[in-house]
């Protein structure tokens, strides 16, 4: 049966991007990343279009992570200089300092504890999971509770310190 | 019964099924212990949620076209970067658009469907549409010289003068045979020596989604299958090409975001009709 991609954009895109954004914390390299997601899938054709998706946008993510982190730095300059008329300053700054502490803290957990983290959040389910991390389905509830403590208690640690 | 597991309280508020949820929900509602461990989980997956869930917006969020049009131009991540980005997104050639998606389609259409016409048919000669599964063939010539030319031919029962040119292998003869036995039009098709493959590329309107393209891949092919009774008024012939036809919209698709088709049969082997072109 035919893939209708256009479905598959509208169910998975955003999700794909926000998984893609916690890894290369820079929104322009991230809508980048699904849409190369998106064109490799459109040739390939694969059967489990959202897992190959999703398989594909991490790898993505993963060799473009030194090139994402010098776009974050560009475009947070130029976010930095639209938003500094309209937005409140201590607002912006306040946001800056969150997202830094998120990316600390998920800096802190275990590559697949954070893997498993953000596929969840991204609203991928056991399964999906599993067949990302290689773990096992049954211990995927495990590991997204021991990673969402650590990530909670590294995320306090980083505000109080 | 025993404590519920961080595992398995995490499984039962994700919704997946480590534990039956009666027996969680019950073992909840007796063990305190769990109750407590069952609301902290909650709350953690709740600021987990909050802190990991917002993306930053952008006010041109990408579209489902953009995707189409960057498979068109088959760039690389690298190339769309920055200033160039709103150059290569910018207003879509929509017919390009659709042969791309199209070819996302072609997958399947490849898969369901094989197109075995004279490569040097002339034009109004028939072509029919094959789908290997249902075995069905219907004719796609509905001009006045096919009409002219199925009633010659049916009153006769000679085949068409470019079938006759046709060596057929054994296996395409027996799928022929099979073919105009289904479609009551016994020798108004011959298999070429090739198999010839089904591409399709079509213009739409604006606004046309991939949705809407898809389902009228799909509907073109059950109206070919179907046979041309079902489409009253549909016209379909050879353009220029000899092996190319083109197909106004059918039916419930006229009016709507495709405004017309194009088919074009190639030997398979040539080209397999799942990639984009």
């Amino acid at each position: 049966m035919a893939v209708n991609w256009a479905e598959v954009y509208e169910e998975t895109a955003e999700d794909l991007v926000r998984f893609v954004y916690r890894k290369v914390w820079d929104l322009d390299a991230a809508r980048d990343l699904v849409q190369e997601a998106f064109v490799r899938a459109l040739s390939e054709e694969p059967k489990n279009p959202r897992a190959w998706l999703f398989a594909v946008a991490r790898n993505l993510a993963r060799d473009e992570a030194k090139k994402a982190i010098r776009r974050r730095k560009r475009e947070e300059i130029l976010a930095g200089s639209e938003s500094s008329s309209a937005a409140d300053p201590v607002e912006r700054l306040e946001g800056e300092r969150r997202a830094t502490r998120v990316r600390r803290a998920l800096g802190t957990l275990s590559s697949r504890d954070r893997e498993a983290l953000l596929l969840r959040e991204s609203g991928l389910g056991y399964e999906e999971i599993a067949a990302h991390t290689g773990l096992s389905a049954g211990s995927v509830g495990t590991t997204l509770s021991r990673a969402r403590q650590r990530f909670l208690r590294a995320y306090e640690a980083l505000e109080d310190s | 019964m025993t404590h519920i597991t961080d595992g398995e309280l995490e499984a039962f508020l994700d919704g997946e099924t480590l534990r039956s949820r009666v027996d969680v929900e019950g073992h909840v509602r007796d063990c305190q212990d769990c109750r407590r461990r069952l609301a902290e989980a909650r709350e953690r997956r709740r600021e987990t949620a909050d802190l990991l869930g917002g993306v930053p917006r952008r006010a041109d969020p990408i579209g489902f076209q953009d995707v189409l049009n960057r498979a068109r131009t088959g760039g690389g991540t690298a190339e769309i970067r920055g200033s160039t980005r709103s150059r290569r997104f910018g207003p879509l050639p929509l017919a390009w658009a659709a042969t791309i998606l199209v070819s996302a389609g072609a997958g399947w259409f490849a898969r369901q469907a094989v197109v075995r016409a004279p490569v040097e048919a002339p034009e109004g000669y028939l072509l029919r549409v094959q789908t290997p599964e249902e075995g069905r063939v219907s004719e796609l010539d509905r001009t006045a010289a096919g009409a002219e030319r199925r009633r010659v031919e049916s009153e006769s029962g000679a085949p068409p003068p470019a079938a006759e040119k046709v060596v057929a292998k054994s296996r395409e003869r027996e799928e022929a045979g099979a073919a105009d036995a289904a479609s009551g039009h016994p020798g108004q098709m011959r298999a070429e020596e090739a198999p010839m493959c089904l591409r399709i590329t079509f213009e739409a309107r604006r606004g046309a989604t991939m949705a809407d393209l898809l389902a009228g891949a799909r509907e073109l092919l059950s109206d070919t299958a179907s046979g041309p009774a079902a489409r009253p008024g549909v016209d379909h012939r050879f353009g220029e090409a000899p092996t190319e036809l083109r197909l106004p919209v059918p039916g419930r698709l006229a009016g709507g975001p495709v405004s017309f088709w194009r088919l074009q049969a190639r030997p398979c082997e040539a080209d397999p009709g799942a990639t984009v072109p």
